[in-house]
């Protein structure tokens, strides 16, 4: 490891060459991000009532969200062309499943009920590279994809897996000729699995790292 | 005497043998007896179960419209898909309810002018040496006014008959209700999700004809059918309070996705329960104490413990298929 | 496998649950006026009987009374239960309490002559007197009296709804007796 470590900081350390940048292909970055909340439904826990309108006699009200959680990301791409990347990403968190339960009937304390989960997100996507100046150092891009995330609950006896798609965009900065950092902002859909019955769940996520090409 | 015993020894012999095996998950009470110092579910063995009908009316029911909206409700049990109960409308008879030993498991009117306060009563004769279920008998009491079409002034046979029959299979009484006291006297249900709540919706209601989900958790964790132990899951923990068990807390299940509710009691001094047949997924629990019955009309032991206030568990509960979620503590606090 | 064999073990760790009808709830002040006595005192003894017409079970109950709050007083009383237990044969009354020998109880009883009173309401009529850890003598459940006007939803929980002491109750039962309807 901390040869790795050394490794990619001597890379670092080179200039930038805009020739070698293209025909280095493959990308290994890692880094972190930060997963916004993700809504999950509000839901009345309610009995049958026995008024001629029939309308639920609501017990408690229940308010769902995933918290937002600091998130550790490795990515491996592969450049195609001077614009276009194919990457795949894994992301793994471990935010809070909060339930705010409240407006009980028989006056109970209202709480917030959570347990943790353990996130594992994988993503293949694209990147594509909105300028190929080589005088700059700072290239925006956009990004899409989809994959698979897989919510463990606390303890292990629950495993939800949902379709993850995303979209967002963000900017390469060149450190050196093989290296750089690059931030993303993207948005990513939640369907199925946990959020389940929630139609499309969208979250913001936000993410720094480090990346080396080969 | 003599003459009463044989005929209960001719029964116990033409009779179905009691499952005393324990029922491994519930979603509430299941009805038991302790033969010997040793706990027992009451529990048929044999599929299908015979059932006859008395040739008893009353004014608005005749006897034909008795038996078919008995015979609606033993369906609506029977239709759970994942319970294996079933029954057997063995035909008319003259026997009534009452008519303990006779080995016939009889429904039908009776007049039961002294007890002004129940609509229905199921009870079972047991032979507490081989531990059979010698026939079950539900009587309606014909000193209530009846109905069969839902009429405004009267009790709906169907749904007090498929709430009967709920304890006729062995079931027990479930707490998701809420009711109301009103001036003048009387107590009226709000709202309930279980038919086997132990107080009636009111006259011209028929809400009780169709089971609920916790209804449904209890006769297929009793009754299961073939995958349920596969396809669903349990959840289980302590009350505590001041650091010992509550007996007899009332605990509800809420699923956050489906919005169901099932429910179940602590039922040992550690303040144990267990809720069973549960839908995989994400659960929210709630412990309240039932302090607005009388005890005795849900269990035998006079030591349930009132003396605290409704609360929620901290932590929500992953309820996985075919499994348990792990052990958890709800403390309550004192009133 | 494991949690199987702890939801068996807890199984045998139920209480004997056999009580179970479809009962209209009583209001107390309602139930004082419909009894013809209510006692408190010690169950001294139970025991299975067949009924009069040799066609059923019921239990015989006698109490060693402590106070009369309503009706004549007695030193004993006796009061029938339906189902009981005779020989190897039990006939359990789903709805019907469970009393043994000890029990420390206030009973509101109907019916009379010929035949022994009954408790109203099958359980409705049973209330037990327990014991705090300070040692004061409570009777549970606390009674669910009616509002004076309109409706009063019954909230689980309340603070304010607590068993009632012994003496506290036995005046709400005479007070009622009071009052005419």
């Amino acid at each position: 490891m901390i040869r790795f470590v050394a490794v990619v900081a001597l890379l670092a350390a080179l200039p930038a060459s805009a020739d070698a940048q293209i025909r280095r292909r493959l990308e290994v970055g890692g880094g972190a991000s930060v997963a916004g909340s993700l809504g999950l439904g509000k839901r009345d826990a309610s009995l049958m009532s026995n008024d001629t309108a029939g309308s639920p006699y609501r017990l408690f009200s229940s308010d769902t969200r995933i918290d937002p959680a600091p998130r550790l990301e490795v990515r491996l791409g592969y450049r195609l062309s001077p614009r276009l990347t194919i990457e795949g990403t894994l992301g793994v968190a471990q935010p809070q499943l909060t339930s705010s339960l409240r407006n009980d009937v028989e006056n109970a304390d209202g709480v917030d009920s959570s347990s943790t989960l353990t996130e594992y997100v994988i993503d293949g996507g694209v990147l594509w590279r909105l300028s190929t100046n080589k005088r700059r150092r700072w290239t925006p891009f956009v990004s899409g994809g989809a994959g698979v995330a897989r919510h463990v609950h606390e303890g292990q006896t629950l495993i939800e897996s949902a379709l993850d798609t995303y979209a967002g965009g963000g900017l390469l900065y060149a450190l050196g000729r093989r290296t750089g950092l690059r931030v993303d902002g993207r948005v990513h859909i939640l369907n199925g699995g946990i959020a389940v019955g929630q139609g499309a769940s969208p979250r913001g996520v936000l993410s720094g790292s480090f990346f080396a090409a080969f | 005497m003599r003459a009463l015993q044989r005929r209960y020894l001719v029964a116990a012999l033409l009779s179905g043998a009691l499952i005393l095996a324990a029922t491994p998950a519930w979603a509430y009470l299941h009805l038991s007896v302790t033969l010997f110092g040793s706990v027992k579910s009451i529990k048929w063995a044999q599929s299908p179960v015979r059932w006859l009908s008395s040739n008893a009316s009353t004014p608005g029911v005749s006897a034909t419209a008795f038996q078919q909206a008995a015979q609606a409700a033993f369906a609506t049990w029977e239709a759970v898909p994942s319970a294996t109960v079933a029954f057997q409308f063995g035909g008319f008879t003259n026997a009534t309810p009452s008519d303990d030993g006779d080995g016939l498991s009889v429904l039908g009117f009776e007049e039961h002018g002294d007890l002004d306060r129940t609509l229905a009563a199921t009870g079972f004769t047991i032979d507490v040496v081989s531990g059979a279920i010698i026939e079950s008998d539900i009587f309606f009491n014909s000193a209530f006014a009846w109905s069969t079409s839902g009429a405004a002034n009267a009790y709906d046979l169907q749904s007090v008959a498929t709430h009967e029959i709920g304890h006729f299979i062995g079931l027990g009484h479930s707490a998701l209700g809420e009711t109301e006291l009103q001036a003048g006297g009387g107590r009226r249900v709000l709202a309930a999700s279980s038919v086997m709540f132990p107080i009636a919706f009111g006259r011209g209601i028929t809400l009780d004809r169709t089971l609920q989900p916790d209804d449904i958790a209890g006769v297929s964790t009793l009754y299961p059918a073939g995958d349920l132990a596969q396809t669903t899951g349990q959840l289980q923990g302590r009350v505590r309070l001041g650091g010992r068990g509550v007996f007899g807390a009332h605990v509800d299940a809420f699923n956050l996705r489906t919005g169901t509710i099932s429910a179940g009691f602590s039922l040992n001094g550690e303040g144990e329960f267990l809720i069973g047949g549960l839908e995989p997924g994400l659960y929210a629990v709630r412990v309240e104490p039932l302090d607005d019955a009388s005890t005795d009309s849900f269990f035998d032991d006079p030591g349930i413990d009132v003396n605290f206030k409704v609360t929620f568990a901290e932590s929500l509960v992953a309820v996985p298929k075919g499994g348990a979620a792990p052990t958890f503590d709800v403390t309550v606090q004192p009133k | 496998m494991t949690h199987w064999l702890r939801a068996a073990a807890l199984t045998f760790l139920l209480p004997t649950l056999a009580h179970a009808t479809t009962e209209l709830p009583v209001e107390f002040g309602e139930m004082v006026q419909g009894s013809q006595l209510v006692v408190h005192g010690r169950v001294v003894d139970v025991r299975g009987q067949q009924t009069s017409d040799r066609r059923s079970i019921e239990t015989l109950v006698t109490m060693a009374v402590s106070d009369t709050l309503k009706g004549r007083p007695a030193d004993t009383v006796s009061f029938r239960l339906p189902g009981g237990d005779v020989g190897r044969y039990r006939r359990v009354i789903v709805g019907v309490p469970r009393l043994t020998a000890g029990d420390d109880v206030i009973v509101f009883l109907r019916g009379g002559a010929p035949q022994l009173p009954t408790i109203f309401g099958l359980s409705q009529g049973l209330y037990r007197v327990m014991r705090t850890a300070d040692g004061r003598a409570v009777v549970a459940p606390a009674p669910l009296m009616a509002p004076a006007a309109g409706v009063e939803r019954i909230v689980r929980g309340d603070p304010a709804r607590q068993p009632l002491a012994l003496d506290a109750f036995a005046r709400e039962v005479r007070a009622r007796v009071e009052v005419r309807p």
